[in-house]
């Protein structure tokens, strides 16, 4: 059965710091296995859209890096261009990428590798892989520097997501590891005709308010494609031109208007198609090459991709680690769907109890759907034994992780060796000014 | 009549960021004001082990430059082949960091033009007689606006490695090079060689081993140059007629981009470190000339004409490839001397082929303390 080993967040002593405790795992999951002396290997990752408050923080991404290369390998830090979802999108090519990724902290200086946008300038980096026993898709575009990367380590924030209802080790790969062309073949795009509106928005054209209504400018100037012309007569919405990028749908939707949206059963489908992209990702590398890890920290609703962050919708939970990517995936939402709400969030404002599929309530759809499809080709098992990571505190263990592995206090012993102690210096510091013990008491603020 | 601008060398308390902005002011009007188009600062930051590169502040002034210009700079460069082979992104993105191209050095993002594993460009057809097309790297092919930063050493096959080899050679992806380099197979000279084994350690295809006598494997050498670049004894040679066939090719490779193409493009050749290995090598020997100063121009064929011809009228430098050559006097062309390969034929066949013109307007700034 697979296993999946879950480090607790929660910590009350040097080993149980939540980075040592993801760096020990990466051993007890043997992701160490993944890696041979000289491998590149990629470090994929959400770099998170500008403005989001709640991604991975850099220096878990670095303590992974910082292991990576202990296995003798060469680590980069990756993520793909995206297209333009949302109005102000800002990982539309490999600039904006960079940027973005630079200022939530994710740079060479931060992380000790480099950061390396996955498909080129404006996208056109690709591998073409065909996925034979696909749910939906047959075939799938993956970054070139994900999909020629020796190795891979999944580094997956674990969230929510108002599409396909959960994003973990799976949409890591199926949505973030794909090349533009694999994002618009993971969206369905074009898939059916427009009135089945799966392959293409919902357009609710007798709720538009035309020019009347605020956002209409925005509306048209947010299609990539130009798809969309607004007047007093309501919306022209021209579906030859259209991508299914959800950059309309998104404006729509997120500013309280109720013209253009998605059908419900698309949620389900993009659900499957994703895990379809992911084992495309899968196919380019042999299993015993990639390793997962997942960060069930900052569980907002939505995810990464947007432009601000929710209320977390449970407390921290930990971190995990497999080489199962189904396993870690239902481990996950098995976890999330376990806690106990966090106050004041989405979660908390349904009433959910702990065991309700939170993501269902909020979003919904259940995300088992994904990991279902994912099961039924091969991907892993979403059966799987959980095993708790828990280090106990010892002489041996206790600087293993640190800044350095024997005590820096010994650092500055010798600092102090030779001048003399900083509080001995000429200005004579010693005795502070303050008043005399035997004056004092406390008692007077209680 | 072409006009090319120069700033000089030589500093008495002068900033040459300021030389920077002086050079660049007369092309101003190229810079697209819009922030969502982005000028490309195309450079080459070398390979790590090379110590004569452009200085990452000297990019850095060009990129300050541009920004205060109104322009939205990001840097950019293709990969190439080290000894070890096809450089790919980790390779690359780490050695910027090691040789100070850094977003905090340069003041703007650096990204990589033509991919991961150097292969994301676009074939475009020139109907040229040598090459047919070429393929250019994809970030060079989108750009609008480009200054192209050319740090001038000299060539192994081009003779000068300026305007026209940073357009012809350096701005292509990875099939674009090996189809400009292929096929150009050098000869060892064996009563020159000394067996040190260099051009084995530097052949990024390991076409070339040692067995007693050189072996060399043909069909697998890519015609990088590199073993003719690092031989001591010049005991490997490329034949004249496909030097000149080289120099046709990049000629019509830099047509492909300024012709077919049409971009606007700001070139700008600093004749500085100038040493006998083009940038691409991981080492270099020492300088052969002293520094000159920068020259600028929208003609790639202008500016290399006028570098040609300062090196040819500057003093070889003491104990450098030009002394070695015999060269060193002033009004002796040096990059030929050196190299075997006479640039004024790349600059011939480029002006054949509508890249630009030799000749040049030279207008020397002034308002720069002490230049």
């Amino acid at each position: 059965m697979s296993k999946v080993f879950l480090a607790p967040s929660g910590a009350t002593n040097w080993a149980e710091s939540i980075i040592a405790k993801a760096k020990d795992l990466f051993y007890v999951a043997e992701l160490d296995k993944c890696i041979s002396p000289g491998d590149t290997v990629a470090v994929k990752i959400h770099v998170g859209e500008w403005n989001r408050t709640s991604c991975l923080r850099p220096e878990y991404v670095a303590a992974i890096v910082e292991e990576v290369k202990k296995c003798g390998g060469k680590p980069f830090v990756t993520d793909s261009t995206t297209l333009t979802y949302h109005l102000f999108s800002s990982r539309f090519d490999e600039v904006a990428i960079l940027k973005t990724a630079y200022r939530h902290g994710f740079n060479p200086n931060s992380l000790g590798c480099p950061v390396i946008p996955a498909d080129g300038y404006i996208g056109h980096d690709d591998v073409r892989v065909d996925i034979p026993n696909g749910n939906i898709l047959k075939e799938t575009y993956v970054g070139r520097a994900i999909a020629c990367a020796d190795a891979v380590i999944n580094l997956a924030h674990a969230k929510g997501h108002p599409i396909t209802s959960f994003g973990n080790c799976i949409k890591n790969f199926g949505i973030g590891g794909q090349s533009k062309r694999g994002k618009y073949c993971t969206h369905l795009a074009m898939w059916g005709d427009p009135a089945d509106a799966i392959g293409y928005p919902l357009v609710n054209a007798d709720n538009c308010g035309g020019t009347s209504c605020k956002w209409h400018k925005l509306c048209e100037d947010g299609c990539p494609e130009n798809a969309i012309t607004i007047t007093d007569k309501g919306i022209k919405f021209n579906y030859a031109k259209c991508r299914l990028c959800y950059s309309c749908q998104v404006t729509c939707l997120f500013t309280g208007e109720s013209t253009i949206g998605f059908r419900d059963d698309y949620f389900p489908y993009a659900q499957i198609a994703m895990s379809d992209a992911a084992k495309g990702v899968q196919n380019l590398h042999d299993p015993a090459k990639i390793g997962y890890m997942s960060y069930v920290l900052d569980v907002s609703p939505e995810c990464d991709c947007f432009p601000w962050s929710g209320t977390s919708i449970v407390p921290d939970i930990g971190i995990l680690a497999s080489k199962d990517i189904v396993a870690i995936d239902t481990a996950a939402c098995d976890l999330i769907d376990a806690a106990p709400n966090y106050p004041g969030s989405r979660s908390d404002s349904l009433g959910l109890k702990p065991g309700d599929d939170k993501f269902k309530a909020i979003n919904l759809v259940t995300p088992r759907i994904q990991l279902k499809a994912a099961e039924k080709i091969g991907m892993g098992s979403m059966k799987y034994e959980l095993e708790t990571y828990e280090p106990v505190l010892s002489p041996e263990n206790i600087g293993k992780h640190q800044y350095d592995q024997t005590p820096t206090t010994l650092t500055l012993r010798k600092h102090f060796k030779k001048g003399g102690h900083i509080l001995n210096d000429v200005a004579g510091v010693l005795p502070f000014k303050r008043i005399a013990f035997k004056d004092a008491d406390w008692k007077k603020f209680e | 009549m072409p006009e090319v601008y120069m700033v000089g060398a030589r500093a008495a308390a002068g900033n040459f960021v300021d030389k920077i902005g002086v050079l660049l002011s007369p092309f101003a009007e190229l810079i697209p004001q819009n922030k969502k188009v982005i000028t490309f600062v195309k450079t080459n930051y070398s390979q790590v082990g090379n110590t004569r590169h452009l200085r990452p502040i000297l990019v850095r002034a060009v990129v300050e430059t541009v920004k205060s210009l109104g322009g939205n700079p990001a840097v950019t460069d293709t990969s190439g082949y080290s000894p070890k082979g096809r450089i790919t992104g980790q390779e690359w993105f780490s050695g910027a960091e090691v040789m100070g191209y850094s977003e905090l050095a340069l003041g703007c993002e650096r990204i990589l033009a033509n991919g991961y594993e150097g292969d994301d460009g676009e074939f475009i057809s020139t109907g040229g007689a040598e090459l047919g097309g070429v393929e250019i790297a994809r970030a060079i092919r989108e750009a609008e606006c480009i200054v192209m930063l050319s740090h001038i050493t000299a060539h192994p096959m081009a003779g000068l490695s300026g305007a026209l080899v940073n357009l012809g050679v350096e701005c292509l992806n990875n099939s674009g090079k090996t189809r400009v380099h292929q096929g150009l197979k050098p000869a060892w000279l064996e009563g020159d060689c000394d067996h040190c084994g260099a051009c084995v350690e530097h052949c990024p295809a390991e076409a070339l081993d040692f067995d007693g006598r050189l072996q060399y494997q043909p069909e697998l050498c890519l015609g990088c140059g590199n073993c003719v670049a690092v031989c001591p004894r010049r005991a490997r040679k490329h034949d004249p007629e496909e030097i000149r066939t080289f120099q046709r090719r990049v000629a019509e490779a830099a047509a492909a981009i300024t012709k077919t193409l049409q971009k606007k493009i700001i070139y700008v050749n600093l004749l500085t470190d100038i040493v006998p290995q083009p940038d691409r090598l991981a080492w270099t020997d020492v300088p052969f000339v002293p520094d000159l100063g920068f020259v600028a121009s929208e003609d790639p064929v202008a500016l290399d004409a006028v570098t040609v011809e300062l090196v040819r009228r500057a003093p070889g430098l003491p104990n450098s490839a030009a002394e070695d050559v015999g060269a060193e006097a002033c009004g002796n062309e040096k990059f030929g001397a050196i190299t075997g390969a006479d640039p004024l034929y790349l600059l011939e066949q480029a002006e054949k082929m509508g890249v630009g013109c030799r000749e040049s307007e030279v207008f020397f700034s002034e308002g720069v303390r002490g230049s």
